[in-house]
């Protein structure tokens, strides 16, 4: 079986005065993975509501297959969801939930048997089918969620942050199994969630969404490595920001004389900001000692440092009150609290973005 | 405090109960309980009491799943709703029989309104003084004990295991029977047993809205305070309260295994 | 959900609703000040406050209010003197057959008030206690006193035992721990008792009609009496004063509680 093809067109949410949802559009192709990320509150829940139809939208429709269902009862969309907060029937014994969508769809009972018992095994909780989900751990009862929202094969499958109630190692797990039972089932999902890492680890592509809009849609790398606006950069995990302004081929950084020379402008002329990973920016001894050797560098005093094992954790200022962080592989020059170093903002690394009217007092 | 409960309470009570055990001429009989369950009289009037409560309980479920079921989502006016919910149980049941009787009465008000203002019958309705009408006046009465219990027990329901069931392709009615109905059975009970309970004792509303129809409770008043047969109304008193301490306990251990097991 | 309130069914369901629960207390409202209305109008001729100088006139409302006040005041100030020793001691003891007693306490709210009415006014007419305030405001103390320790427990609980400490530490004797510790701090739940039991008994109906007497008559008994003798638009004036205390505590309290919460009974069948 193959997922279904999935699109919304411009749809619109709002609850009284407040929009929170302002014209999203998304297509989604069949079998794929896509996240819906962004910050709390920005909508996700609400557009997967929208989907299931759960919430009526103010304007918009959504397409399965190509066919459209804004209008169709819920029960009769035939997706499956996993809920923010598992939202297990209490009253009933795991396989009795797992098997709810059955029952619902009138599978004859040696089918339905066989159908649970398949599930349960997929998320290996075959042991604990006859528990109610009161006696179950969170991560159990996720997966039991899980094996709901699959057993009756939807062809789209949506996910409520599913991990976002687990413990770190737990999320680990229940991320891999995630990920190979949508694709084992080829079920075309839809994952919400506000952590980076678990959607750069899991999507086919990802939908970044910020105040009701989609900021970024595309694959993964894109997001990471050509962000489109500094939101997007931001919320992808890059933490070092400089204002800039941008020439063919270089970038100035505002405020001093250091140029980062040969820096991929993606076409973006003027007013900018570079943005750097904590792990690509070096430090080196302050200029005194080694005059002009760093074009790209500014100078900035040392205001914080950590050991974490493996490296240690830099936080410098500079003349002009901005921040850096630099995460240092240990062997190196350990600089002390207070002393000056020269802070090396490696070009090739750098990413850019324009510099819109919002992002004016920051980076 | 007990020593108090044991003068103004229970010397009381266990008065009532010696007397139930006195024989007219003194000395301890059985003769009031084999006169009261021997005789039509006496088993007809708990036979009232049980068809009106057992009537009106099953009314104000009827009248109080519904609507707490649509009055699960927030929206304006529902506190206003809840002030109007809680005024028939905490005024005093006599002024609340006493609208009832004015509104509902042979020539009262609704009559005159459903026969001359919408010509919708041709001759007024008797309601006060019938059976069918002290169900529905004790259903006013009584019935938010079960609407308000239903209300929490609703709200206690989160709305996503609600929307699960649709999702997962439950109709309306299938998650409502499926899913709903089964979460509230506790609600369910609770709320039948305080409306039971409330309808077993009422007074006022039989008493003045009741005429010949008397359940217990106005029994043993007129036997106590008419015909001046003490006995006899302890001896009905004892069995009322026991009956309602039996329903009580019932429902106690009912809701301890269900604790357990839910 | 909106949409679904706009549609005319539910409207219709909701106004229907409501007439069913307010129309009994517009039909008091209309009895005890209109004139010339028999049922055979939808609204009374004319508005008129007679009904009220008769019910001072011919049953000596004043009268009667005031032994209501004063009854529900005996009774609530001897439910709280008893309750508060009782409330602590369930409260801050572990004490032996706990539950029992507590249920012992609460039993007097169980059963029907007719069967301990019953014994009641017995014992009154023995001795002689029917036309005396007092004798019925301590007889309303079986209705209120349970609510009122029901209501004390929690706030009691709740008190920090390192206060009463800190108390003694800084030199309080226990009567002073009482007045400048324990009562302050457990203050709102002593007025809710009290406010409880002020009602229990204002609004007590079959207990005192078992044992009033002449000079006892309270409101719901004159309001019973005046039914009786088919006085209906006296009945409703009195039953529009009796109704003041339960009407201004709801309002009170919707604003403090979920009303939910409120189940347990607040006044006599
Ligand atoms: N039923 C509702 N009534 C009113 N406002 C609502 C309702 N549901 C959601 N909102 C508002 O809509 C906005 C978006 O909510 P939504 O649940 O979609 O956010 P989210 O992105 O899922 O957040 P989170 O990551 O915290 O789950 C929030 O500001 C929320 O307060
Ligand atoms: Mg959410």
């Amino acid at each position: 079986m193959s997922g279904s093809t999935l699109e919304i067109i411009g749809l619109r949410k709002s609850w009284g005065r407040l929009a929170v949802l302002q014209g999203i559009g998304l297509s989604v192709p069949g079998g794929q993975f896509v996240s819906l990320l962004g910050p709390s509150g920005c909508g996700k829940t609400t557009l997967l509501r929208l989907i299931t139809g759960s919430l009526a939208p103010d304007a918009g429709r959504v397409l399965v297959d190509g066919a459209d269902v804004t209008e169709m009862a819920t029960h009769r969309r035939n997706m499956g969801m996993v809920f923010q907060n598992f939202a297990l029937f209490p009253h009933l014994t795991v396989a009795e939930n797992v098997a709810f969508p059955l029952h619902v769809r009138k599978i004859p009972a040696q089918a339905r048997e066989a159908q649970v018992r398949d599930a349960l095994a997929m998320v290996h909780l075959e042991a604990l089918e006859a528990r109610y989900p009161r006696e179950l751990s969170g991560g159990q009862q996720q997966r039991v969620g899980l094996a709901r929202a699959i057993v009756f094969r939807p062809t789209i499958l949506l996910l409520d942050e599913p991990l976002s109630n687990l413990d770190a190692a737990l999320r680990e797990e229940m991320r891999i199994e995630i990920s190979q039972v949508t694709r084992r089932l080829g079920i075309t999902a839809v994952y919400v969630t506000h952590d980076q890492r678990e959607a750069l680890a899991l999507s086919d592509s990802i939908a970044l969404m910020n105040r009701g809009r989609i900021e970024q849609f595309g694959v993964p790398e894109d997001l990471y490595l050509r962000p489109a606006n500094a939101f997007v950069a931001r919320f992808i995990g890059y933490t070092n920001a400089v204002a800039v302004t941008v020439r063919p081929g270089s970038a100035r950084i505002d405020g001093g004389e250091a140029v980062l020379h040969g820096i991929d402008d993606r076409g973006i002329l003027g007013p900018g900001i570079a943005f750097f990973h904590p792990g690509d920016i070096a430090l080196a001894p302050p200029p005194e000692a080694n005059a002009a050797a760093h074009d790209d560098a500014v100078v900035a005093r040392v205001e914080e440092l950590a050991f974490m094992g493996d490296h240690f954790e830099y936080v410098v200022e500079d003349a002009s009150g901005r921040r850096f962080k630099a995460n240092v592989p240990i062997g190196g020059t350990v600089f002390e609290r207070g002393s000056e170093v020269s802070v090396v903002l490696p070009a090739g690394k750098a990413v850019l973005v324009p510099r819109g009217a919002e992002d004016a007092e920051t980076p | 405090m007990l020593l108090f409960l044991a003068v103004a309470f229970y010397y009381p009570l266990g008065f009532t109960l010696s007397e139930s055990f006195t024989a007219k001429s003194g000395g301890f009989s059985l003769a009031e309980y084999g006169a009261l369950l021997g005789s039509r009289r006496g088993w007809s009037v708990f036979g009232l009491t049980l068809v009106l409560a057992t009537g009106a309980t099953i009314l104000s479920l009827l009248l109080s799943l519904p609507l707490a079921l649509a009055l699960r989502r927030r929206f304006a006016g529902k506190a206003a709703l809840q002030f109007l919910m809680m005024l028939p149980i905490t005024i005093p049941s006599l002024v609340g029989a006493l609208g009832l009787l004015i509104l509902y009465d042979r020539t009262g008000w609704l009559n005159y309104f459903l026969v001359a203002v919408l010509h919708v019958i041709a001759q007024p309705i008797p309601i006060d003084y019938t059976i069918p009408g002290i169900i529905l006046f004790y259903v006013w009465m009584f019935f938010p004990y079960g609407g308000l219990v239903l209300m929490s027990g609703v709200g206690a329901i989160d709305p996503a295991v609600e929307e699960a069931g649709r999702v997962m392709g439950g109709s309306p009615g299938y998650v409502l029977r499926r899913v709903l109905l089964p979460l509230l059975r506790p609600s369910l009970v609770a709320g039948s047993v305080m409306v039971f309970l409330q309808c077993f004792g009422a007074f006022s509303v039989p008493l003045i809205a009741g005429c010949n129809h008397q359940p217990v409770a106005v029994r043993i008043h007129t036997l106590a305070t008419v015909f001046l047969d003490w006995p006899q109304a302890s001896a009905m008193a004892v069995i009322m309260g026991l009956v309602q301490v039996a329903l009580l306990l019932g429902y106690r251990a009912i809701d301890a295994r269900g604790r357990r097991t839910a | 959900m909106n949409r679904r309130w706009r549609s005319p069914l539910r409207i219709a369901l909701a106004l229907l609703f409501v007439a069913f629960i307010t129309l009994p207390f517009v039909m008091i409202v209309l009895e005890a000040f209109g004139t010339g209305w028999f049922g055979m109008r939808l609204l009374p001729a004319g508005w008129t406050l007679k009904w009220f100088g008769w019910a001072f006139a011919t049953v000596d409302l004043g009268t009667v209010m005031w032994n209501t006040v004063v009854i529900a005041l005996i009774a609530t100030m001897a439910s709280i003197a008893l309750a508060i020793p009782a409330a602590w001691m369930f409260a801050r003891y572990a004490l032996p057959l706990r539950g029992v007693l507590i249920g012992l306490v609460l039993f007097p709210r169980m059963i029907p008030e007719i069967t301990f009415a019953l014994g009641v006014a017995k014992i009154f007419y023995a001795f002689h206690l029917t036309n005396t305030r007092l004798g019925i405001g301590l007889s309303h103390v079986i209705l209120a006193a349970p609510f009122a320790v029901l209501v004390l427990i929690s706030p009691f609980e709740g008190i920090d035992s390192r206060l009463l400490e800190a108390g003694s530490v800084l030199g309080c004797n226990t009567p002073q721990l009482w007045r400048r510790v324990i009562l302050p701090l457990a203050l709102p739940g002593v007025i809710a008792a009290a406010l409880f039991s002020f009602l229990a008994s204002y609004n007590d109906f079959v207990l005192t009609l078992m044992v009033y007497g002449p000079n006892t008559v309270t409101l719901p008994v004159q309001t019973y009496l005046s039914i009786g003798n088919g006085y209906t638009s006296v009945a409703a004036a009195i039953s529009l004063l009796l109704l003041i205390p339960s009407l201004v505590f709801l309002m009170g309290l919707m604003r403090m509680v979920e009303p939910e919460k409120l189940l347990g009974g607040l006044k006599g069948a």
